[in-house]
């Protein structure tokens, strides 16, 4: 018995480091520091021929930087035609360029910038790929979660290549509703007009999703995923919203994207592709040598936005997500609330009872102002 | 000579006795009772009886005690029957005198036609009044180390010149061919090893030696032979029990230090037994990676390194089958299985001209032969697999050894996180070698061997993938030093991926590798001091490059198949193994490999010039079946050369050059099961490997330490990296996806290795390099900015330690100390937002390296009871992998996560792993 023992507590500890994942095995690495500082120019946006076009230009910054985007100011960005057109972005602040529209030019484009050190850029020509539009966004519940989808489908006879972009805002409200606050050291009913119990919150994609119809006899792409909403989340509690931005890519332009999403977000397995950065489709003219990220697509965006309510979730959605309730005697208020902790309600005589902020007053993680779009 | 002859030889043999009676008739007949009689004694009264003067010398004779009775008997006779079963010969001389000598019968006179222009040998037989020895065809099996063993038709004269000895060496017990033992004598020094038959072949001076045998793992072992002409023993060697108290001298075993190879490593599967294994499976391909120059990287991967060569580069052979992927359940476990395996063998250095196809590294596995005299078996139980093997004889001239080996390993899934636990595996392995003797001259060899892994992730893919080979060899003995042998060969490795996560998506990917290979072998011993080995190496390529088909009645993906390739490679050798002097001698040979790439085949036109990038094909070329498409062909050398400074110290110096025309494709750090492999063909060019290398060796404390040192250069020509992100599955213009690489490895190796006594074991150290520079300027993309970069095994510094201390006869401890440099891999230097996340921004390629490697596994080994006679032998292993739980860096990896790059390392084995076995040998 004892041998037996011996042989399944080792393959116990053995197991669970068998596979990839498992977090027993998996432990923080931080890169050896460099003296690498890299300052080399990244170029996000299309150029949109039936909308706003938005080119945003940053710097790469070193990966300990915590101080974030490092924005390109004072450039000169313009869009190009083949016939040497000239339209010219202009600067929105904070590296945004924007151009009102291309009047739903076919001609073939290209950004040029010229940054402030005097380098210049171009993007290669391309040809405006059409818009296919969004057959629908569809969802359903997955083991509990919320699973949010893309539909979409193209002219037979064409592989269709997909990026989509989302923004999703909801209309929230707090797992306690709150009748006092607590303000310069004192504890106060909540003045009459006051709402810190429902607000909304707005978010956007921050993972790359792509789709496409390669391989496929049709040009259909059905339910590719958007978003996961796990079970009981705040997003649901009232009502939720998506606005998904679709855009149709070139297959150069879809590698692109797919080597970016490889190289951020796949397990880095002793079996998957070396990692590289994949720099896209611009060059620097002046200085060859000079790296520059990025790939500036041509074409169009179709958007479509749904609502959900939490009525279509199950009944046990609004579950306590870990909201502590903690009573505060009455003679140390100063020593509970504050930053830490906010009142929610008295019980009669004495006592009142606190928790976290985010679960007493929405204005701690989201707005009071309601978007327009808002129903 | 002519069968014919031999029968008349034969003849004049069993003629001798009554010519002696003739002789020596009379007044010669004895007659007494003799009880115990020393021998002095019995021939003094012999000799007051007969007045027969007989020779002796008396310490050679003490031992002799006569008890025989006599009435009227021959005194020659009398004599012979007195010292019979002892190495004493009675001559009897003219002139009433009888000589007892040891070791050889003494011939007092000349033979008869002694002065005559042409003797005449039937008569020089007949001379003879010694023991009829048997002649060539004959073989005899000794089993004394001081009894005198004649070879050939014996004279009384010595014809000065040389003669062939050849036979087969075999383990005493089991009657198995021992592969390997030297044989040498001293005076001239001449050397022979004998081949993987055992076969080995001695040309020496005729006349009276001392032939040394020192078998690997057997004690070693001497002949008194006395050699008249060409002729025949078979040697029997004992196996080795272990000695623990007695130091064993072992003056001859210096095989490092004698031969001519190099880069050549020998393990034998007793060493590999006691090393310590992960879950207790003894493993050879683990105990592959603890010798000097061989990396791999990582410690669950498929597949080796040597001396900075890609895994697709070594030439992996079991029983000479091609084996493409030789381990089970993606690298974990090496698919071979032990109890199977005699000896392994890999070189690294110089490699012998009858290999070829391959530019980094030969491994040749060589599994057990059958026992010839009973049926035996080992049968284990371990965590993961359960072996049994049988071996033993068909009938007398048959014999086979078959082994399977399977999983349970399911159990052991189902402890895994739950989203994995819907997740199976299992895979099998089965060996069979069956040798059959038609008769001295003609031996039948039928080897099979086979493959399966079947892996199923959460139910909805499942990856299977197996090897499966056969081999039929037919050995001709044209004569004593002439052999040749004829080999068919069908070699396969296939996989399949059926994936049904989605049922619109829902495919199977097969891909399959098909080697058809047809082989002669010949080897001519040439004198004493030349060994010829020549032949032709014939294989033929057939792959599926290809097929992905939907799945199930909604699948829409649409079908594709790859077109499919052939090639037929075809090399012809030849090589000279020559001892100029007892110091120096030297290995040369020359191997012309002709490769075709074959049709039926559509091959795409590129615009000249400019970077091949799919889409930019301008055209396409039909090829119809079987019309060649490009030819491939140059000369392969493989020399090296050996020069002794003293007779425990050597210098060698080789240089070889190696082609290699079928590939496998692989941008992953570590191979996969599912990788592909690919021929030479329009655009892709062969791989071309050269390497020099240099090496002192020395061995100590009469050859039970054995050191050496060794110095490599390589460069390799053609080989083969990836464009960033390219995708080699299913792709139908593979050539728009590959970099032609320059390779360039170097290192030095130190080995240091004690052989016998209680500990044992080795320490090897090297430092060495393997870098790649991208030099193809059509590619579209420049690595590196063209300079050399670090290859993802290049692992400077690697030390290993492995050792075996025996405390007694049932108890031994092994501990095995691994460190390595970490391996290189390409590193974020710095980050930029994109797509609405933090991206890694990346370092040129492997720039920078995991953290180093350390694992320290120990194991106890308990044997059962050691009593012979029993129906079967037990024995248990206990032990713990990775003991100080050292978390190795499998992989390290960087994910953009909440808006900023975070870093992770993952461990495979970051904990101390404890197991035990259990083993019955029967």
């Amino acid at each position: 018995m004892k041998k037996r023992g011996i042989r399944v507590w080792g393959l116990l500890l053995a197991a669970t480091c068998l596979l990839a994942g498992w977090p027993g095995c998996v432990t923080p690495f931080n890169p050896p520091p460099t003296n690498q500082n890299p300052q080399d120019l990244v170029v996000e946006g299309f150029i949109n021929v039936n909308g706003p076009t938005t080119i945003k230009l940053s710097l790469t910054r070193s990966l300990q930087d915590s101080f974030g985007i490092v924005p390109v100011t004072n450039a000169q960005v313009s869009v190009e035609d083949i016939n040497g057109t000239l339209y010219p972005l202009y600067e929105q602040g904070s590296g945004y360029y924007t151009l009102g529209t291309l009047n739903g030019t076919t001609d073939s484009l290209r950004l040029n910038i010229i940054t402030p050190d005097g380098n210049q850029y171009q993007s290669d020509f391309q040809a405006p790929v059409p818009a296919t539009p969004i057959d629908s966004i569809s969802w359903n519940l997955v083991h509990g979660n919320l699973q949010i989808y893309a539909n979409t489908h193209g002219p037979d006879g064409v592989i269709g290549y997909y990026l989509w972009q989302y923004e999703e805002t909801w209309q929230f409200h707090t797992y306690y509703r709150a009748y006092f606050l607590y303000q310069n050291g004192q504890i106060v009913p909540l003045p009459p007009g006051t709402d810190i119990y429902t607000c909304w919150k707005t978010d956007s994609s921050s993972g790359i999703l792509l789709g496409s119809s390669s391989g496929l006899s049709k040009n259909v792409v059905g339910q590719a995923p958007l978003v996961t909403i796990p079970d009981h989340a705040q997003q649901l509690s009232m009502l939720y919203s998506i606005l998904v931005h679709q855009f149709s890519l070139s297959s150069q332009a879809f590698q692109f994207w797919t080597n970016l999403r490889a190289n951020s977000q796949n397990l880095g397995t002793i079996f998957d592709p070396l990692p590289f950065t994949g720099h896209g489709n611009l060059v620097c003219v002046t200085h060859p040598e000079q790296q520059v990220i990025g790939y500036v697509s041509v074409g169009s965006e179709v958007d479509q936005r749904i609502f959900i309510s939490n009525a279509e979730m199950p009944m046990d959605w609004n579950q306590p997500p870990g909201c502590p309730l903690v009573v505060v005697p009455g003679d140390s208020l100063s020593y509970f609330f504050g930053p830490s902790l906010d009142p929610i309600t008295q019980d009669g005589i004495f006592n009142y009872y606190g928790s976290i902020p985010p679960c007493v007053d929405c204005t701690a993680i989201g707005t009071k102002v309601k978007p327009s779009f808002w129903p | 000579m002519t069968r014919k002859r031999y029968f008349l030889l034969l003849l004049c043999a069993l003629s001798l006795p009554s010519a002696l009676d003739a002789q020596v008739a009379g007044d010669s007949l004895v007659t007494g009772t003799f009880q115990g009689v020393p021998f002095s004694q019995f021939a003094a009264q012999v000799r007051s009886m007969t007045g027969y003067r007989i020779f002796f010398e008396p310490s050679q004779v003490d031992s002799i005690r006569v008890t025989l009775s006599a009435d009227h008997r021959p005194v020659l006779e009398l004599l012979q029957e007195a010292v019979a079963g002892s190495d004493l010969y009675v001559s009897a001389a003219p002139g009433r005198e009888i000589f007892i000598f040891r070791g050889h019968p003494i011939h007092p006179d000349l033979p008869p036609g002694f002065f005559e222009a042409n003797p005449d040998t039937t008569g020089l037989a007949a001379y003879d009044e010694g023991i009829m020895s048997p002649g060539p065809g004959l073989a005899t099996r000794p089993t004394q180390e001081n009894k005198t063993v004649d070879i050939g038709i014996p004279t009384n004269h010595i014809r000065p010149g040389l003669s062939n000895l050849a036979g087969y060496v075999h383990d005493g017990a089991t009657g198995e061919a021992i592969s390997g033992a030297l044989l040498y004598i001293d005076h001239p020094h001449i050397t022979a090893t004998s081949d993987r038959f055992g076969y080995y072949s001695l040309t020496i001076p005729r006349g009276n030696h001392i032939l040394n045998i020192v078998g690997p793992g057997m004690y070693d072992a001497t002949r008194h032979i006395m050699l008249y002409s060409e002729g025949k023993m078979d040697i029997d060697l004992q196996e080795k029990v272990l000695a623990l108290k007695t130091v064993v001298i072992e003056s001859s075993r210096a095989g490092n230090v004698k031969s001519t190879t190099m880069g050549l490593q020998r393990l034998d599967i007793a060493n590999i037994k006691q090393m310590p294994a992960a879950f207790g499976e003894t493993d050879i391909l683990r105990a592959v990676l603890t010798l000097p120059g061989v990396q791999s990287v990582g410690e669950a991967s498929t597949g080796f390194n040597v001396r900075g060569g890609a895994t697709d580069q070594n030439l992996i052979l079991f029983n000479d089958l091609t084996i493409y992927n030789p381990a089970h359940f993606f690298g974990f476990f090496s698919a071979f299985d032990p109890d199977l395996v005699r000896d392994i063998t890999l070189y690294e250095g110089s490699i012998p001209s009858r290999y070829g196809g391959r530019i980094s590294s030969v491994l040749d596995i060589i599994s057990r032969e059958g026992n010839t005299k009973k049926i035996s078996g080992t049968a284990g139980i371990g965590p993961l697999t359960s072996k049994l093997t049988l071996d033993g004889p068909i009938d007398k001239k048959t014999t086979f050894v078959a082994g399977v080996r399977t999983t349970y390993s399911d159990w052991l899934l189902s402890l895994l996180p739950s989203q994995y636990r819907k997740s199976t595996a299992s895979f099998y392995d089965a060996t069979l070698h069956i040798s059959h003797h038609f008769d001295d001259k003609n031996d039948l060899y039928v080897n099979g061997y086979i493959s399966h892994d079947r892996f199923n992730l959460n139910g909805d893919t499942t990856y299977s993938y197996g090897n499966r080979n056969a081999n039929l060899k037919f050995k001709h003995q044209f004569s004593n030093i002439f052999y040749g042998v004829a080999t068919l060969g069908y070699d396969e490795y296939a996989y399949s991926v059926q994936s049904a996560f989605d049922s619109s998506l829902a495919y199977k990917l097969q891909f399959g590798i098909r080697q058809y290979n047809g082989r002669l072998d010949f080897t001519y011993y040439l004198g004493a001091y030349h060994t010829l080995e020549f032949g032709l190496d014939n294989k033929l390529y057939k792959l599926q490059s290809g097929s992905f088909q939907p799945s199930g009645a909604f699948s829409l993906v649409v079908p594709q198949t790859l077109q499919p390739e052939q090639g037929l490679e075809n090399a012809l050798y030849l090589s000279d193994q020559y001892k100029v002097t007892d110091q120096f001698s030297l290995e040369y040979g020359i191997r012309y490999s002709l490769y075709t790439y074959l049709g039926p085949r559509t091959v795409y036109q590129y615009p000249q010039g400019a970077p091949k990038i799919a889409g930019t094909s301008l055209d396409s070329i039909y090829y119809g079946p079987g019309k060649a498409i490009r030819t491939y062909q140059g000369p392969e050398f493989r020399i090296s050369g050996k020069y002794s400074i003293s007779q425990n110290s050597s210098v060698k110096l080789s240089y070889n050059t190696l082609r290699q025309n079928i590939m496998m494709l692989s941008n992953t750090t570590a191979a996969f099961p599912t990788d592909i492999w690919k021929l030479a063909d329009s655009y892709l060019a062969p791989e071309l490997g050269h390497q020099v290398s240099m090496g002192y060796y020395l061995n100590l404390k009469s050859n039970t330490i054995e050191a050496s040192l060794e110095v490599y250069y390589k460069w390799l020509d053609h080989t083969l990296d990836f464009k960033s992100g390219s995708v080699l599955l299913m792709n139908p213009q593979i050539e728009t996806s590959v970099i032609n690489m320059n390779g360039q490895d170097y290192g030095v190796e130190f080995l240091l290795r004690k052989t016998a006594g209680k500990l044992n074991g080795w320490i090897s150290y090297s430092y060495s390099r393997s870098l790649l520079q991208q030099h193809d300027p059509l590619a579209g993309e420049l690595i590196n900015g063209g300079q050399y970069y670090p290859s993802n095994y290049d692992k400077p510094n690697a030390l290993n330690v492995t050792g075996n201390y025996r405390v007694s006869h049932r108890f031994s401890l092994s501990l095995d100390v691994t460190y390595s440099t970490g391996r290189p891999i390409t590193l974020p230097i710095g980050q930029y937002d994109y797509g609405g996340g933090s991206r890694a921004l990346y370092s040129d390629r492997n720039q920078f390296r995991i953290p180093d490697y350390f694992r320290a596994d120990f194991s106890m080994n308990i044997e059962g009871n050691h009593k012979v006679h029993q129906f079967s032998h037990n024995s248990w292993t206990i032990g713990v992998y990775n003991l100080t739980g050292r978390k190795n860096a499998y992989s390290v990896y960087f994910i953009s996560e909440h808006g900023a790059v975070d870093g992770y390392q993952l461990s495979v084995f970051g904990t101390a792993i404890p197991y035990i076995t259990y083993n019955i040998r029967f």
